[in-house]
């Protein structure tokens, strides 16, 4: 099913929405803010550099206006790195999961990513995604 | 018609609360449901009734309505309230700051009625809480608690819990005021997290996040590759990560995550590693 989506480069630079009872009061994610829901088999993020803009500030605040995602005050975009995380699963998962970091474009958010091969009661693997986060922005 | 929510805490064995749908029980965080007053001043009068059982620590039988409610308040370790005026205008104030405070949630539950309540009262109801909380005797909170849902009660009273971290689980349950996604902290969740404060005394107090579905995660975490994450749910169970080193080689690292009973994570997990965590 993932084949019918591209993979995005090692490069690129990914924002995942993390609600603000998510966010430790030492501004770091939660492993359960990289839980899919119930119903995906990814984890929804953003590309960033799929937004406007020359640099990270720019892109997060092109994301601000066209994410569709209600947001509150306090919430965070948390911001990983495609190769870095790709390879912090690999390496230190259990299993070594080699994860895989697609383009699944919605209408009208072309910046749309997923990372796929996570499930729901993968923890460890959730954690080491949070923990290679490598900044947290506000999401408002 | 005006409805508000009366919870009333109480020690288990020593409060009962029966009503419809819940005829008999040995659980706290009560009751009521009614529409039972036409005027402002048949609710209050219905509130000070209630006030003043509680304050007696007599029984209260109540029946409106074809519907009969008994309140059994708590028969010591209850500290009333200064008066009876007193008692009763908190009660009022504190509806009103809940229908203010929780506006997402009270226009989806009662929509007419909460506009209502923060200009007119006309009625008062008492529901029943379908939350059924099995709370030891040792957590039982020593005042009683108007119109606070359980959790925010529980919060409110005596438990033991660092400040700092009663502070920030309040922020963590208030982000269910304005948000349907979010619930408020699980009752029960909250007392597993004080049943393992309690057990293992740590001298660090954890950084606490929540879940949608209103569990509590704790964390200590040292550094990325050492770290105690736990996850309290409402059954008494806790999902646990834990990340440590085997030994002193640099590059082993030993990640394990699982769910186990509270008293049972020292056998499920390496305890030497973990109470360095907790106390260093």
């Amino acid at each position: 099913m993932n084949d019918e989506y591209s993979d995005l480069k090692p490069s690129n630079n990914l924002a995942r929405y993390v609600k603000r009872g998510q966010v430790t009061p030492d501004g770091r994610p939660a492993h359960i803010a990289f839980r899919p829901r119930e119903k995906e088999d990814h984890i929804s993020t953003f590309c960033l550099e799929m937004l406007q803009g020359d640099t990270v500030d720019a892109q997060v605040q092109d994301l601000r206006v066209t994410c569709p995602l209600t947001r509150k005050p306090k919430d965070q975009f948390a911001l990983l790195n495609v190769g870095v995380t790709k390879q912090a699963v690999e390496d230190e998962s259990p299993d070594r999961r080699v994860l895989e970091f697609k383009h699944v474009p919605m209408d009208g958010l072309e910046s749309h990513c997923g990372i796929f091969g996570v499930r729901v009661d993968d923890a460890i693997i959730h954690k080491i995604i949070a923990e290679e986060t490598f900044g947290m922005v506000s999401a408002t | 018609m005006t409805v508000t929510t009366w919870h009333v805490l109480a020690q288990e064995d020593r409060a009962t609360t029966t009503a419809r749908q819940q005829p008999s029980n040995r659980k706290m965080g009560n009751v009521a449901v009614e529409p039972t007053a036409s005027t402002t001043a048949e609710a209050m009068s219905v509130a000070t009734d209630i006030t003043r059982s509680l304050l007696s620590r007599k029984p209260l039988k109540w029946s409106r309505q074809g519907v009969q409610v008994e309140i059994n308040p708590p028969a010591s370790n209850t500290e009333a309230p200064e008066t009876l005026d007193s008692a009763g205008q908190a009660y009022w104030s504190l509806s009103k700051t809940l229908a203010t405070h929780r506006p997402t949630i009270t226009k989806k539950l009662f929509e007419d009625i909460y506009q209502e309540l923060l200009s007119n009262v006309s009625d008062i109801s008492v529901f029943i809480s379908h939350q059924v909380v099995n709370l030891p005797v040792a957590y039982a909170p020593t005042m009683p608690s108007y119109v606070l849902p359980e959790v925010e009660a529980l919060l409110e009273s005596p438990l033991g819990l660092p400040a700092k971290l009663v502070s920030r689980l309040k922020e963590l349950n208030s982000y269910s005021w304005d948000d349907e996604e979010q619930n408020s902290i699980q009752v029960q969740s909250l007392l597993s997290l004080k049943g393992f404060l309690d057990e293992y005394q740590p001298a660090i107090v954890p950084n606490t996040t929540i879940t949608l579905g209103g569990h509590i995660i704790a964390e200590w975490r040292r550094s990325k590759t050492n770290l105690l994450t736990l996850e309290f749910l409402s059954d008494g169970a806790v999902k646990f990560i834990f990340f440590h080193r085997l030994g002193q080689a640099e590059q082993q690292i030993n990640r394990v995550s699982g769910i186990a009973a509270v008293h049972n994570l020292p056998s499920a997990l390496n305890w030497a590693s973990i109470s360095s965590l907790l106390n260093e």
